[in-house]
């Protein structure tokens, strides 16, 4: 019984990286697709991305609490690089990162879950 | 937009309560590399360099301006002429011919011109009158004046350091005919520790917390460093192993004259106090060994006089020092001379009286600053507003009538005490529980008198406040 509960624990309530790189790579999809790198238009989507990362995580029923980031970077030539490090309960905690490009801009989304 | 979509994300989850405050267990993840986007000069070429760049930032929010005009009330104007009107029952005022007869008849009359001439100074005087509303119209001037309420205030104004080291303040002295000067004697509590280092005291010009004006050195440490109320020059000082020096603070650091040790106090002298005398040199000094001593400081080789402060009961009983109580304060009124109060280490407060001292006119005192010294070394110059400084005419009455309330509440507390005392004893004699009964009904009588006493108290002051 106990063994039975601890497992389902396990199951159901992880950090899924596949489902949410899914979630990301929708949320993108939904709201950048295809347009063009518009300066005055990367508040809007940036935004718009997180929001739905969000809502689509808390619809997933987890006892989770969700960090979600957005880089839009215009596709110029210039190089980014980024790292994360975290302090956290490696059993139950974890990240994802996507990196989305189209013709003319990288979108990078990054999403840290932790268990409650 | 943005905010309410926020709102709408919510999450009700629930956990037994045994899962919460457990340990965490946390370790170091990454660091990981996120994304690594390496630099492509290919995409430079959809670029054009612009030079120059013009970029105009607006670091505050954005404001718009907006007037709004309220309706207009609109004004009319309108007047009334009163022609006709005042005749005399028998004329006619529809016909001309008979009013213009009757007004050229009036105009002939000689009190005529003199009506015209009487009424144009009351005609002027309306016309001229001001009908606007008067601004500097005192309201309610019937009503009784209110006293302003004052402000209970006190501020640092200054605070005077210790140079270098940190030592407790003892004293503190004004100079006296609203000298600008304060004296600190500064002395280590550690009895043992610093004796043997020079431990200065100060004299600070308050206006100057930067530096003393004069340190003075005794050859102990002091204890009690006080002014001459007669001179603004010269100091007393008791000293830590029982001597009395004095100081004069033209002649500088150094004392002038200092008590021989035979003549000293046995113990450390905790209080000095100037003599409000005809010469401005006497002064007495008391100790926790239970002699007050009196010195002239023109000549220090021996005490004029001293006395023990042992309660003797019997008038011949001798007066010995070993059963003589520790002295922990000193004062006296300086109208008074002959009369002292002391303050004894068991608490209790005598009263004496010692002949052969001069009496001299009051001195005034008042002023508005306050110094206090702390034990690490630092004083306090405070000032105070002017009504927490200057006696009202009721503080002396208040101040009595808490010295009378007290007084009474001790009387009160010592019978109860006797009583109990009593019925203690009574106890012991008779049967146990009738007693207890009779001593709560006793005990309940004596709380009602006493809080009927108290109630009655209160109420006569507050009249008493109320007519003030």
């Amino acid at each position: 019984m106990e063994v039975k509960e601890c497992n389902d624990l396990l199951e159901e309530n992880q950090f899924v990286v596949d489902d949410v790189s899914k979630i990301i790579k929708e949320a993108i999809e939904n709201s950048i697709g295809g347009t063009a790198y518009q300066h005055n238009k990367v508040n809007q989507w940036t935004s718009a991305v997180v929001e739905s990362c969000l809502s689509q995580l808390t619809k997933l029923q987890k006892p989770y609490k969700y960090i979600v980031t957005c880089t839009i970077m215009q596709k110029n030539g210039a190089g980014l690089h980024t790292a994360s490090s975290c302090f956290w309960d490696n059993n139950t905690d974890g990240s994802c990162t996507v990196r989305w490009e189209n013709k003319t801009m990288y979108c990078i989304v990054s999403v840290f879950g932790l268990g409650i | 937009m943005d905010k309410s979509e926020k709102n709408e994300i919510t999450y009700e989850y629930t956990k037994r309560r045994r899962e919460f405050g457990k340990q965490t267990l946390f370790e170091d993840h990454g660091p990981e590399m996120c994304v690594s986007i390496p630099c492509n000069p290919n995409y430079y070429k959809n670029y054009i360099l612009r030079n120059p760049v013009h970029v105009a930032i607006q670091n505050t929010s954005t404001m718009s301006e907006h007037w709004v005009n309220s309706v207009r009330a609109e004004y009319t104007n309108s007047g009334i002429n009163h022609i006709e009107g005042g005749w005399p029952k028998d004329i006619n005022m529809n016909d001309p011919e008979a009013t213009q007869r009757y007004r050229r008849k009036i105009e002939k009359d000689d009190a005529y011109i003199h009506a015209v001439m009487h009424l144009g100074h009351s005609m002027e005087h309306n016309i001229l009158q001001n009908n606007a509303v008067d601004m500097y119209q005192i309201y309610y001037s019937e009503l009784p004046r209110i006293p302003p309420v004052e402000k209970s205030s006190c501020h640092t104004v200054n605070v005077y350091r210790e140079p270098g080291i940190r030592r407790p303040v003892r004293s503190l002295s004004w100079q006296t005919d609203g000298g600008a000067r304060l004296a600190a004697a500064h002395a280590d509590v550690e009895f043992m520790r610093n004796n043997r280092t020079l431990q200065l005291s100060y004299i600070w010009d308050i206006e100057n917390a930067n530096a003393p004006e004069l340190k003075i050195k005794p050859p102990q440490p002091l204890l009690d460093l006080q002014y001459n109320p007669r001179d603004q020059h010269t100091l007393v000082g008791g000293m830590m192993n029982g001597q009395v020096g004095w100081w004069d603070t033209r002649k500088g650091s150094d004392p002038v004259g200092v008590c021989p040790p035979h003549m000293a106090h046995r113990d450390l002298v905790r209080n000095v106090l100037f003599i409000n005398s005809k010469t401005g040199a006497e002064c007495f000094s008391s100790s926790p060994d239970g002699v007050v001593k009196w010195w002239d400081t023109r000549n220090m080789s021996e005490p004029t006089d001293s006395m023990i402060i042992d309660l003797v009961k019997l008038p011949n009983d001798a007066q010995n020092m070993e059963n003589a109580l520790g002295i922990s304060a000193l004062e006296y009124e300086p109208t008074i001379p002959t009369r002292f109060m002391v303050g004894t280490e068991t608490g209790l407060v005598i009263g004496a009286n010692r002949k052969g001292k001069t009496p001299l006119e009051k001195l005034p005192s008042k002023g508005l600053l306050v110094a206090c010294g702390s034990s690490k070394g630092t004083i306090y110059l405070a000032e105070l507003s002017q009504n927490l400084g200057t006696a009202d005419k009721n503080d002396k009455q208040l101040l009595t009538h808490i010295l009378e309330r007290e007084n009474k509440r001790e009387r009160i507390l010592e019978a109860r005490m006797r009583e109990l005392r009593l019925k203690m004893r009574q106890d012991r004699d008779c049967g146990q529980a009738q007693v207890t009964e009779s001593d709560a009904t006793n005990s309940d009588r004596d709380l009602e008198e006493a809080t009927a006493e108290y109630n009655h108290t209160i109420n006569e002051l507050m009249a008493q406040q109320k007519v003030d």
